[in-house]
């Protein structure tokens, strides 16, 4: 695996971007969540519901280039997937990419792709962006820097990045603490910089992420209970796309 | 299967406006892990980027 790239609009994964370059000679590929099937924790593949000859012949990518949404309506129709960004939901319709999948792993209910083709209404953007080109991203809170983003937590059933990570580095003894992306007030893409609605203390006193300890959904009841805000789980989550 | 195609059928039986348009668009809800204490679901990006891709045949990455 070598990245991922997921959208800045709706905070999703919407693609991995695969080094086949070991049988497929200096290739990237791009998988869907679309393809993913159900992930162990104890486990070391990601199984795909799609066959070698399939990824083979799949529509080539160039890693160095932003993906277009012309390319990834012909990857879509490669695949005979639905489209995710004409819907209501997460993914077209649904909110799991895996909703519209039967047991074989494809997509019958192709039909109601007619009215799953409508765009966002945001022109041919596809607003994908690299989790790698991330990294490294400044943090900026209301009163200054906090750090720099280390990584993202994401959740396997929607592909919804549901935290990033972020490094305090000297700021606050290199502690790790966790933001929400639905606490970004904005990001500056040509300057690298992240600035979230908090504010230096209130993150400083936050809990602290360690990545070797569990982290189950009390963990995140207690951040966002630090932070004073309802917690994604809590309430429908209402997002309205430009 | 057929109940959520029904009810998407319903959805847009109820609100037939243009699509293309985004106006017309309703706001996207989701809801997921509506309760705490469910079973752990987040993972680390870069904890993924270390698995193997594995097809229906084969390893592809």
């Amino acid at each position: 695996m070598k990245d991922f790239y997921f959208d800045d609009e709706a905070w999703v994964i919407r693609y991995m971007v695969v080094d086949s370059s070991k049988w497929l000679s200096g290739r990237n590929v791009l998988i869907s969540p679309y393809s993913i099937g159900k992930l162990s924790w104890d486990g070391d593949t990601i199984p795909v519901t799609v066959n070698k000859e399939q990824v083979k012949n799949s529509p080539g990518i160039d890693s160095a280039l932003p993906v277009s949404r012309q390319y990834e309506a012909t990857y879509m129709g490669y695949y005979q997937y639905p489209h995710y960004w004409g819907g209501t939901g997460l993914w077209g319709d649904a909110n799991y990419p895996g909703a519209w999948r039967n047991d074989a792993g494809s997509y019958p209910y192709l039909g109601y792709q007619g009215y799953l083709h409508a765009p966002r209404g945001d022109g041919d953007d596809p607003h994908l962006r690299s989790c790698q080109a991330v990294k490294g991203y400044h943090i900026r809170a209301k009163d200054g820097e906090i750090g720099h983003v280390q990584g993202f937590l994401v959740d396997d059933a929607s592909w919804s990045i549901r935290y990033l990570i972020v490094n305090t580095s000297n700021w606050w003894m290199g502690h790790q603490v966790l933001v929400s992306p639905e606490w970004i007030q904005d990001i500056d893409w040509a300057e690298s910089v992240v600035t979230v609605d908090l504010d230096r203390q209130a993150v400083k006193n936050a809990p602290v992420y360690d990545p070797l300890v569990p982290f189950p959904r009390d963990a995140e009841v207690s951040i966002y209970g630090h932070y004073g805000r309802n917690g994604y789980w809590a309430e429908p989550t209402v997002r309205e796309f430009a | 299967m057929a109940a959520q195609c029904q009810k998407i059928d319903q959805y847009w039986a109820a609100n037939s406006g243009d699509r293309t348009k985004p106006s017309a668009m309703p706001l996207a809800r989701y809801r997921d892990r509506p309760t705490p204490g469910e079973p752990e679901m987040l993972r680390s990006v870069e904890k993924l980027e270390g698995l193997a891709i594995g097809a229906t045949d084969g390893a592809i990455g």
